[in-house]
């Protein structure tokens, strides 16, 4: 008798089974039967019909298919008795619209980002309808329209339903990269009942520039250097432009502030790879930048309080922390992603207490955590991907990893000693 | 095949109640041992196409055909158990309105209608067997069903039940889906009526229906459910 496995359970079971008797699992194909349709006689029919008829006449004359389309992001759409008002936008917030009519959107050549265009429709009380709305529309139409620039700047990847983000009635994501362009987006919704609607917003990209401050053509040797060059860049740059500081081994004993313009700051490195650049203070940083702000290559050392203060997304790359409170503390709005770093005798050296961010990053690989109070503090992390500590070492930690947040930690390719 | 599934009837399932027992088999409600689920077993002595066919459907109307198997003409099926009480519970000693019978013949019609769509006849339709759980009517039991051979002159046993089994099903022709329809235009009378269509026939249109269901001559019965349906 041949055989075969039960697929939940693993019981051996004959081939031809359709029941395993061990879990109750059913193991063929059903075919779902409909009811069947009741047919209507032929009289009946044709009486209906000429009824039919008449009054399809008069109600198509009342109601013919209309066009819904004032060449804006919103219109007002009616459905028999419901009142909609369908709108298109770039940006959504997790408890309701933010209408937004364009983006603008900077990118460095040779980048791609995406961006979402998303249609969002509100019921006469003014709260969302996705679902209802959706049952109204037979089909959907994206179309791009470059009216300035490069027009193969920006691409329609997909559209259509985006469980994601279940607020909206649809979704489109549009592919950008770093050249100039004006696309003006169109959505076409095609509904069921013959009547068409339009809704149009716009994307503007722009190429976006750097700016680049090195020892060799910029004063910043001392303390007081460097704060005239942060007053240059938060005075003299373009908001767009991404700065670039690469400052010289040696030590400042300030703190450093990026606040009103955000930059990159990235140190020098001895002949082994550690940094060279040491800062005896705590940066804060607290600015949205055309992109995250980056840290590279810096040694900071405290004594006590904090050593990087972040409310704002960046990612910090061979750096080192020793002797604060909390060498990094991530607060409300902001994601750090620390990768290649070294944190020793701290009391905490991560400490996330964030609950949205715009930068998600797993990757939290190459650190090394040894002798602080505790490693990481997890007390507020949303998101869905395990944080990676792949090539991480906690040695000699009171605590290695306190987590009270959803968010889960892969430990597999960490390495712990006492 | 039939061995092992009879081994572990035995070994994975226990005897809740032995429902019903006769010289043609039985009928059993069983427990799953491990899930707690319970099915119905039903072992009889016959043909089991019909039975197989079912395994591949899934409709509110019949109840899920979980296992069959057969050897020398014994048949084992298990099938899903579905709480609820027979049409005949229910008749006794009453009879039930032309809209509560309309909605009880149509879900009768639909499992009909699917069985009559994969060539088979269910040969025992009566209140015994229509079994109503909540809104769902199922018809069960088709150990007396067969596929319809049209090629053959007449059913080589006499299956069904008295008073509701169709003239052909008695030697005089083959049966086929019109056989149902008879039983069909009985079950519906006798709900209108608590009668035989031959003894009190249901006053007004449905009687009507009833006799159309009910003629002799199969030919002049609905040629098929859906038109039964359609005058429903």
């Amino acid at each position: 008798m041949e055989e075969k496995k039960c697929p939940r359970c693993g019981a051996v079971l004959p081939a031809e089974a359709t029941l395993c008797p061990s879990c109750m699992a059913r193991l063929n194909k059903r075919t779902a039967i409909k009811k069947h349709p009741v047919g209507i006689p032929l009289r009946h029919i044709a009486a209906a019909l000429a009824v039919l008829l008449a009054a399809a006449v008069c109600v198509w004359l009342a109601v013919r298919p209309g066009t819904y389309d004032n060449g804006s992001a919103q219109v007002s759409y009616r459905d028999g008795k419901t009142n909609y008002t369908v709108m298109v936008s770039f940006d959504g917030t997790s408890n309701g619209v933010v209408k937004n009519t364009e983006k603008r959107v900077y990118l460095p050549a040779g980048d791609e980002i995406n961006a979402l265009s998303r249609v969002y429709v509100l019921g006469e009380d003014g709260s969302l309808a996705a679902d209802e709305f959706r049952g109204l529309v037979d089909s959907t139409e994206l179309a791009l329209s470059c009216t300035e620039g490069d027009e193969t700047a920006v691409r329609i990847e997909e559209w259509g339903v985006n469980e994601s983000f279940p607020d909206a009635s649809y979704t489109g994501v549009l592919n950008m990269t770093g050249a100039d362009s004006t696309q003006q987006v169109q959505w076409t919704l095609h509904m069921k009942n013959g009547d068409t609607i339009r809704l149009y917003h716009t994307l503007y990209v722009k190429e976006q520039q750097t700016v680049t401050f090195k020892p060799e053509d910029t004063p910043m040797e001392t303390e007081a250097d460097l704060a005239a060059l942060v007053e240059k860049i938060n005075t003299e740059v373009d908001k767009h432009t991404i700065a670039e500081v690469w400052l010289p081994a040696g030590v400042y004993n300030c703190d450093l502030a990026i606040q009103d313009h955000a930059f990159n700051v990235r140190g020098a490195v001895n002949a082994d790879g550690t940094p060279a650049t040491e800062l005896r203070g705590t940066i804060t940083v607290s600015t949205e930048g055309p992109n995250y702000v980056e840290l590279e290559n810096l040694a900071l050392t405290g004594n006590g309080g904090n050593g990087l203060d972040a409310s704002a997304a960046m990612t910090v790359t061979n750096c080192s922390f020793t002797g604060y409170d909390k060498a990094i503390a991530v607060h409300n709005g902001a994601f750090v992603h620390p990768t290649d770093c070294t944190f020793r005798d701290n009391q905490t050296a991560l400490d996330f207490n964030t609950a949205s961010f715009h930068m998600d990053s797993p990757d939290f690989t190459g650190n090394v955590f040894e002798r602080n109070g505790t490693a990481i503090l997890l007390e507020s992390l949303p998101g869905g991907e395990d944080l990676d500590l792949s090539n991480c070492v906690f040695r000699e930690n009171g605590a290695d990893i306190v987590n009270h947040s959803e968010r889960g930690v892969d430990t597999s390719g960490a390495k712990f000693y006492q | 095949m039939y061995d092992w599934l009879c081994a572990q009837l035995e070994t994975e399932f226990e005897q809740v109640k032995l429902l019903k027992k006769n010289p043609r088999g039985s009928i059993e409600l069983l427990r799953h041992r491990k899930t707690g689920e319970r099915v119905v077993c039903r072992r009889y002595d016959g043909s089991d196409e019909v039975y197989r066919r079912l395994l591949d459907v899934e409709s509110p109307n019949l109840p899920a055909v979980l296992a069959v198997a057969s050897r020398d003409g014994h048949v084992a099926a298990l099938e899903e158990y579905i709480a609820g009480d027979t049409l005949d519970s229910l008749l006794r000693g009453c009879t039930m309105t032309w809209r509560e019978t309309r909605g009880i013949i149509r879900g009768v019609c639909e499992a009909l209608w699917v069985l009559h769509s994969m060539g088979a006849v269910h040969r025992d339709v009566k209140p015994e067997n229509v079994l109503l759980s909540g809104e769902r009517v199922v018809l069960i039991d088709f150990d007396a069903a067969r596929l319809s051979r049209p090629d053959a002159s007449a059913d080589t046993c006499v299956l069904g039940t008295m008073g509701y089994a169709a003239p052909e099903q008695f030697g005089l022709a083959q049966s086929d889906a019109r056989t149902d329809i008879y039983a069909v235009g009985v079950l519906m009378n006798v709900m209108l009526t608590g009668e035989h269509p031959s003894k009190k026939l249901a006053a007004g249109r449905c009687g009507r229906i009833v006799s159309r269901c009910t003629m002799m001559d199969p030919n002049r019965r609905y040629p098929d459910v859906r038109h039964l349906l359609r005058e429903l």
